[in-house]
């Protein structure tokens, strides 16, 4: 293992004296990437052979309305979905911003413990595992680092999907002048909702992908392939002498029912993602179908997988890279694979090579939270670059009894929203989105007699706009609290001594 | 949380014997509070910011909304690697040995909570948007050249609020 080095050991580091990618590079990634998503989102549900004619015009060529039944048969309801609007994939990507410290690393408490569990109340179009994670994280007794859920079927060691890469860009982007921490930030961002090596492989891939696309010069795509080979080679977990990696790889062998430990299966893996990129130069000439269906990127058991769909988008990257426009394009509508993730890791990756020129008015102006975005893009850079700046956050740990006290607070809030003791135009203030101001109400029958679902638009100050969802039983009985959970949670949380406490 | 304002309604008028304490979430609140009340006598006015935590029950206290801890000027440089050096605040400027006037605050802030530094009388404004809920250390600074001789002052205000008025010389 000569050639392998330690997870985090030092590798490639400008150490900041190098040029820095211009803003416009930062931001055209952050909004590629959010444009990808929501042109794909609709054409995820369409199926390889769709069996009805969707109700938007297909193939797709910019933002449509449609409509997205959320739930089964007792609790769904159909969520109008208007032109621009992304999905769980930026979501997920924002609160990732929000979870940078001022030198750009990624806070995993502050993601796990506070980000995490609230986007379970805005959240669309979320995955079941990362909701599992998201909610098992308010147990007082989960870690970020040792989130071993299990819920019926699901089972944190096999999840394996695309949830950790699709919110990987921010990681990449602020690290991407620092290849170990990128990498580390990277495992420590997939392990708190995923862990299967498929997910953790696929969300480094994607970061090592997107750096190479911010800064080289030469895409041509043989060289492309043979640094992303190169980068996966160097990862070596055993060596490693971060106590948190140590325990959690011990924590994962432990509960392996089947003598697997998490080393052969990355090791596996590994070689899965070889075979991947190995094969993209032979694939170029076919058509994109063919790759796709040879990585299982169109295979209804396997389309979800972080390594198949990161892989899919390399390989759209490497194809036609200089067309942005167009090789989006052929990404979303290539039906019967995951189009919105593979439009979000695809747009990313053009963005940081083109910037914003890549992109159309059209597509820039109708995107949700345009301005918010761009604001992100300009942050990252700021984080990454240590440019020159008139403040910085302080160095002061999350709490985590600080962050259950504020979900507590917020819960409050959220009560009183779904109850209508806040109207329209009424103020709230959310622990991690701040100050926003309610600027639609929809009430949606369900099937379950007495009960509806409420959704609530709420725009705030920050730019970010979402709509916050519940199941209301007589308009008493709020589904999707963490009232339970927050109780339990707080149980052992010390107590002031004051007697005019609140 | 939606934000609340809490209030006692009573006939007429309430002696101020009958207030034991005004409470005030940081030093620079309490200051502005003695700024605007003038030299009259009033209760004790008292910093506890924990009357104003979410659940206070709690000792882990969380703020929902944007205040200003601290805010000094000084002539001594300021930029990201010494936000952390202490500094001792200054309200007197000389021309000859000062160039340029810095600000630093301390502030607590919410996600998009803005922060403006405004000096008077010129009314220069420099404006600054905090990322996410955190503590954060703003600066910023101005040219002696571009004030006038005598009373300045210098507002922080976060969204619409001023949090302090800060009146300095310039000899």
């Amino acid at each position: 293992m000569n050639d392998q080095s330690d997870l985090f050991a030092s590798r490639t580091s400008t150490n900041g004296n190098a040029t820095v990618p211009s803003v416009e590079r930062f931001q055209g990634a952050i909004v590629f990437s959010a444009i990808g998503d929501a042109l794909g989102w609709p054409t995820e549900f369409l199926g390889r052979q769709p069996r009805r004619n969707p109700s938007f015009e297909y193939p797709v060529k910019s933002f449509v309305r449609w409509t997205k039944l959320v739930g089964g048969r007792w609790w769904g309801y159909r969520d109008e979905i208007s032109p621009g609007q992304y999905s769980d994939d930026t979501q997920l990507a924002i609160a990732v911003v929000r979870s940078l410290s001022a030198t750009g690393e990624f806070q995993p408490d502050r993601f796990a413990y506070l980000e995490l569990p609230l986007w379970l109340q805005y959240e669309r179009g979320g995955g079941k595992s990362i909701k599992t994670a998201a909610r098992s994280l308010l147990r007082r007794q989960a870690d970020w680092f040792s989130n071993f859920y299990k819920l019926g079927d699901l089972d944190y060691r096999n999840a394996g999907a695309n949830g950790a890469a699709m919110r990987n860009l921010p990681i990449a982007l602020s690290s991407y002048w620092d290849e170990s921490r990128m990498v580390r930030d990277s495992f420590f961002n997939s392990i708190i909702t995923h862990g299967h090596p498929r997910a953790i492989l696929g969300s480094m891939l994607l970061g090592h992908a997107v750096r190479f696309a911010l800064t080289e010069k030469d895409s041509a795509p043989d060289k492309f392939i043979d640094c992303l080979r190169n980068s996966i080679d160097a990862y070596y977990f055993n060596g490693t002498d971060d106590v948190r990696i140590k325990n959690w790889i011990r924590d994962w062998d432990k509960a392996s029912n089947n003598g697997r430990t998490f080393a052969s299966l990355f090791q596996e893996t590994r070689q899965e993602a070889h075979k991947y990129l190995t094969a993209i130069p032979e694939y170029l000439s076919s058509p994109t179908e063919d790759y796709y269906d040879f990585v299982g990127a169109t295979n209804p058991s396997t389309k979800g997988s972080g390594l198949s769909t990161v892989c899919a988008a390399i390989f759209q990257f490497a194809k036609r890279s200089e067309e942005p426009v167009e090789c989006l394009l052929e990404a979303i509508n290539l039906l019967g694979s995951d189009t919105d993730t593979i439009g979000a890791f695809l747009g990313g990756l053009l963005g940081a090579r083109h910037g914003l020129d890549a992109i159309p008015d059209n597509l820039l102006e109708e995107i949700q939270d345009r301005e918010y975005l761009l604001g992100l893009g300009r942050l990252i850079r700021r984080l990454s670059s240590k440019e020159v700046s008139d403040q910085v956050e302080s160095d002061e740990p999350l709490q985590r009894d600080s962050a259950l006290v504020s979900i507590l607070a917020w819960e409050v809030g959220l009560h009183e929203m779904f109850w209508d003791a806040i109207t329209v135009g009424g103020k709230v203030i959310h622990p991690t989105l701040g100050q926003g101001t309610i600027t639609q109400k929809q009430v949606k029958d369900i099937a379950r007699e007495g009960y509806v679902a409420k959704l609530i638009n709420i725009l705030f100050d920050c730019g970010q706009t979402c709509v916050f969802h519940s199941r209301v039983e007589n308009e008493t009985r709020v589904f999707g609290s963490f009232g339970k959970e927050l109780v339990d949670a707080l149980k052992d949380v010390p107590l002031t001594d004051k007697p005019n406490s609140k | 949380m939606r934000p609340v304002q809490a209030e006692v309604l009573v006939p007429d008028q309430l002696s101020l014997e009958y207030v034991e304490n005004v409470f005030f979430v940081s030093e620079e609140s309490r200051a502005e509070g003695e700024r605007l009340w003038g030299n009259r006598d009033h209760p004790p006015f008292v910093v506890d910011p924990s009357i104003f935590a979410d659940f206070s029950v709690y000792q882990a206290a969380t703020y929902n909304f944007p205040f200003l801890v601290s805010v000094i000027l000084t002539d001594e440089h300021v930029e990201r690697g010494n936000v952390q050096t202490p500094r001792h605040h200054k309200s007197q400027f000389r021309r000859i040995n000062t160039r340029t006037i810095h600000v630093l605050a301390q502030v607590h802030a919410l996600t998009g909570t803005k922060g403006r530094i405004i000096w008077l009388p010129t009314h220069e404004t420099s404006s600054t948007i905090f990322a996410k809920p955190s503590r954060y250390y703003h600066w910023s600074s101005i040219s002696i050249d571009r004030l006038p001789d005598g009373q300045c002052a210098l507002e922080y205000r976060l969204g619409e609020v001023r949090w302090r008025t800060l009146h300095f010389e310039v000899i």
